[in-house]
C-alpha cells in the first residue's frame, strides 16, 4: 500500500473513531443503550489490549519462544509486575524498557 | 467564547486536574511520533495522521498492520474494534451533557479521550459534583490535545535519530500493558483478557493482522459467557 493510500485509509479510521465517539452525544434524542450492550462494552479494554502485547512479547522472529533467551519476554514480565504495582504508564515503559536495554548488555546483544 | 468567570474557572479546573496524567501521555505521543517515523511515514502524515484519529492505541495498532502489509478493510476494523470502548465512554457520559448545544457536540466528541473521560466522570459523580461539566470536559480534552501533538511531533523529530538496536519499538506494546492494568477489574474481565491474550499469539499465522480482531472477539465472546454464567449462579 502507498504512503497516500495509507492517508486515506488513517482518514477513514479518524471517521469511524469520531462516530464512536459521538455515538451518544452527536445525536439529541438517544434511546438508552440495551444494558447486554453495555455490558459487552465494558469488556473491550480488557479484550482488545492483550491481543496488542502478547504477541509482541511471546513471539520471536514469528514462533513462539517461552526460553529464557527470549529477553522480552522476560522484560515484558518486569513490566508487567511494574504495572501491577505502580498502575502507571510512565514505569510501566521505564521498567520495561531499562530492562531489556539491561538484558541485551548482560548478554552482549546490545546494539 | 463569552464565558463567564465560573465557566473558565471550571475549565482551567479541568487543564489542572488532567496535568499529573501527561506522565502516561507524553512517552505515549513520543512513541507514536517514532513509529510513525520508523514506520517510513513522511513527516506530514506523521503530524497530520494522529490529528485525523486522536487515538493513540488504534493509531499504533494501524501502523503497525500497514508495515505488515495488511489490507485496508483490516486496518479500519482493527481501529473499530480497539476504539470501541468510546462508544461506551459516550453512552455513559452523555447524561451531564444534555443540555450543551449541538455545535458544541462535534468537538467535545472529538477530544473524549480516555483521560478526558476518566477526569470528567470521576469529577462529575463526586457528591458536590460539577456545575459546568462541558467547561471541565473541554479543559482536560484540550490539555490532553496540546500534550498529544507537542510530544508526537517531539517523536517525529527524534524519530529518525534512534537507533534500531534500542528496541523502542518495545514500547508500544509496554504502553499497552499499563493500559490493560487498570480495564482489568473482575472475573469477566480478566477472562476476556487471558482468552484474547492466548489468541492473538495462536492465531499469530492468520494472513494480513487478522489476529487482533480474532482475539478481541474470543476475549469479548469469553467475557460474556463468564458475566452470564456467573449472574445465573448468583440468582
Amino acid at each position: 500500500m502507498s504512503h497516500d493510500a495509507f492517508f486515506l485509509v488513517a482518514l477513514l479510521c479518524g471517521a469511524v473513531t469520531f462516530s464512536e465517539r459521538g455515538a451518544f452525544l452527536l445525536l439529541k434524542r438517544n434511546r438508552e443503550p440495551h444494558p447486554k450492550f453495555t455490558r459487552a462494552l465494558r469488556l473491550v479494554p480488557a479484550a482488545v489490549l492483550p491481543a496488542l502485547v502478547t504477541p509482541a512479547v511471546f513471539l520471536h522472529g514469528g514462533t513462539l519462544d517461552l526460553s529464557v533467551g527470549n529477553l522480552r519476554l522476560l522484560a515484558g514480565g518486569i513490566a508487567l509486575a511494574v504495572a501491577l504495582w505502580r498502575r502507571s504508564v510512565f514505569w510501566t515503559l521505564a521498567s520495561g524498557l531499562v530492562s531489556l536495554w539491561g538484558l541485551q548488555w548482560v548478554t552482549g546483544a546490545w546494539g | 467564547m463569552g464565558w463567564c468567570d465560573e465557566k473558565r474557572a471550571v475549565f482551567l479546573e479541568g487543564v489542572r486536574a488532567s496535568l499529573p496524567l501527561m506522565l502516561g501521555v507524553i512517552p505515549f505521543a513520543l512513541i507514536c511520533g517514532i513509529a510513525s517515523v520508523k514506520a517510513g511515514l513522511p513527516v506530514w502524515q506523521a503530524v497530520m495522521i494522529p490529528v485525523v484519529i486522536f487515538a493513540g492505541a488504534a493509531q499504533l495498532a494501524v501502523t503497525h498492520l500497514f508495515v505488515a502489509g495488511a489490507p485496508a478493510v483490516v486496518m479500519v476494523l482493527t481501529a473499530l474494534v480497539i476504539n470501541l470502548r468510546f462508544v461506551m465512554y459516550s453512552a455513559s457520559i452523555a447524561p451531564h451533557f444534555r443540555p450543551v448545544p449541538g455545535r458544541w457536540r462535534p468537538m467535545l466528541s472529538y477530544l473524549l479521550t480516555d483521560q478526558a473521560y476518566a477526569l470528567s466522570l470521576t469529577k462529575f459523580n463526586q457528591p458536590e459534583g460539577c456545575r459546568y461539566p462541558f467547561a471541565y470536559t473541554m479543559g482536560a480534552g484540550v490539555t490532553v490535545f496540546v500534550a498529544w501533538h507537542v510530544c508526537n511531533g517531539v517523536g517525529v523529530l527524534l524519530g529518525a535519530g534512534v537507533p534500531e538496536g534500542w528496541g523502542l519499538d518495545f514500547g508500544v506494546p509496554l504502553t499497552f500493558m499499563a493500559l490493560l492494568v487498570p480495564a482489568v477489574q473482575d472475573r469477566p474481565t480478566l477472562v476476556a483478557a487471558l482468552v484474547s491474550g492466548v489468541t492473538a499469539v495462536a492465531a499469530a499465522g492468520l494472513p494480513c493482522g487478522l489476529n487482533i480482531i480474532a482475539a478481541a472477539l474470543a476475549g469479548i465472546g469469553a467475557g460474556m459467557l463468564f458475566d452470564s454464567g456467573a449472574q445465573g449462579r448468583v440468582s
